[in-house]
């Protein structure tokens, strides 16, 4: 079938089958590398995207659930020249270590400085619980957390 | 259903719902399994375990989202997900913060739906004791009308009849606890343990003590725990005596993540701090 989505900003419409999954749109076809395939059942959180501003498991939407929705993926979150604040406290704390779960940090933490930038420092912890960190960087994605809210 | 590394799903006949009659016919007549928010039907067909091939998709059915309050009970539609029912309802139900706070993965929330997770008859599903505890009926939406059945009777019905959940309606008690043992990011707790009674003139009535354990058991209430809280008042004494006797009411089975012993022994000390903790 074929819909129409909007990715970063940008109107697509593609062909999709019915057991094509949000993941596959993105990463396969759109080429969002950031969208990884890790367990493929919604638990370690590295195909997080945003769809209509909330976190959602890519994983677990089925691509064409996607018509007529608004989709965000770190791609579109800053550039090189000019990060988002979230970004740029990820590289001042040193957040990163092997890098791959980190778009789904970083856009958990959106969703949140976004919701509630006066998070609690458990509200921030339980917001990560959905993203698995095999480096275990959650304590400097905290810092980072509390320099992006700062600024 | 691996390709170059990827998983996938297999191929899937997805019709997707227009409205709640044409869901209820396409249930009832041509077998399709209903899908609402899709985080567990789809991860057990990428896992293998479920075989489903032909699914309803419901999520666009907007009038099975909604929330109804009147002074004692709530109405929620099917299609609430559990991010919502927080949001909304967990400043006058306490106990769906606790339900928060033990979320293994709070990305979930955003798609998970009560409706879903009862439908699941599963102990992954917290909110199903919650619920329990909460006195919940299930309101359904068949081809001869709607039927209502409450969430304890339709848990022990063995019959799996495809049916079209329309809404639940619970008790909006503010003397409801909720406390979980689990292991990190499993979703299914070694035990989960749900506890809701009034107090009138210092004693207990109306309680209701439910449990969720290992992933071949189904969540459901303690009936001698309930029976010997009733009529007695909230002390320490009663916490002992009850946490006790919850430890032997239940009958847990042994698996890879607890033996059944330690599930009893978890189960009373989970049971004796939600009443230590509800007494002040």
């Amino acid at each position: 079938m074929e819909i129409t989505t909007i990715v970063n900003g940008v109107s697509y419409r593609v062909d999709v089958k019915s057991n094509d999954r949000l993941t596959d749109l993105l990463r396969k076809r759109l080429g969002l590398m950031s969208v990884k395939e890790g367990c493929g059942v919604g638990d370690c959180g590295l195909c997080v995207v945003l769809l209509d501003g909330k976190p959602v498991n890519a994983c677990l939407v089925l691509a064409y659930q996607a018509a007529g929705r608004e989709i965000t993926t770190v791609e579109a979150l800053g550039s090189h020249e000019n990060l988002h604040p979230l970004q740029r406290a990820f590289v001042d704390v040193g957040a990163v270590q092997c890098g791959f779960c980190i778009p789904s940090a970083l856009l958990v933490l959106k969703h949140l400085l976004d919701s509630k930038p006066s998070a609690s420092r458990e509200e921030v912890r339980h917001a990560l619980r959905s993203v698995l960190c095999r480096c275990g960087s959650y304590l400097r994605f905290e810092e980072a957390f509390e320099r992006a809210r700062q600024r | 259903m691996t390709e170059l590394g990827y998983l996938g799903l297999p191929k899937l006949d997805v019709a997707v719902a227009r409205s709640v009659d044409d869901a209820v016919r396409m249930i009832e007549r041509e077998g399709y399994i209903v899908m609402a928010g899709g985080t567990y039907v789809l991860s057990s067909i990428t896992m293998g375990v479920n075989k489903a091939r032909k699914l309803l998709d419901i999520s666009n059915l907007d009038e099975l989202r909604f929330i109804r309050e009147s002074q004692d009970r709530v109405e929620a539609g099917a299609l609430t997900t559990h991010n919502q029912l927080v949001e909304k309802l967990g400043d006058r139900i306490p106990t769906l913060k606790s339900f928060w706070r033990c979320y293994s993965s709070p990305v979930v929330s955003n798609r998970a739906t009560l409706g879903g997770s009862i439908m699941l008859k599963n102990c992954s599903e917290d909110i199903i004791p919650i619920m329990l505890a909460l006195d919940a009926e299930l309101v359904f939406q068949t081809s001869r009308g709607e039927q209502r059945s409450k969430l304890h009777e339709f848990l022990q019905q063995r019959s799996t009849q495809p049916i079209l959940l329309k809404s639940v309606v619970f008790a909006k008690k503010p003397n409801c606890f909720f406390e979980k043992l689990w292991l990190g990011v499993s979703r299914i707790p070694i035990m989960s343990v749900a506890l809701s009674f009034v107090q009138q003139d210092g004693r207990l009535e109306e309680v209701r003590v439910a449990v969720s354990h290992h992933s071949l058991s189904l969540p459901n209430r303690v009936y001698p725990v309930e029976r010997f809280l009733q009529g007695r008042t909230l002390d320490r004494q009663t916490a002992v005596k009850a946490s006790q006797l919850m430890a032997q009411s239940i009958n847990p089975s042994d698996d890879v993540v607890a033996p059944a012993w330690y599930r009893r022994e978890a189960a009373g000390v989970l049971l004796g701090r939600l009443l230590t903790g509800a007494g002040g």
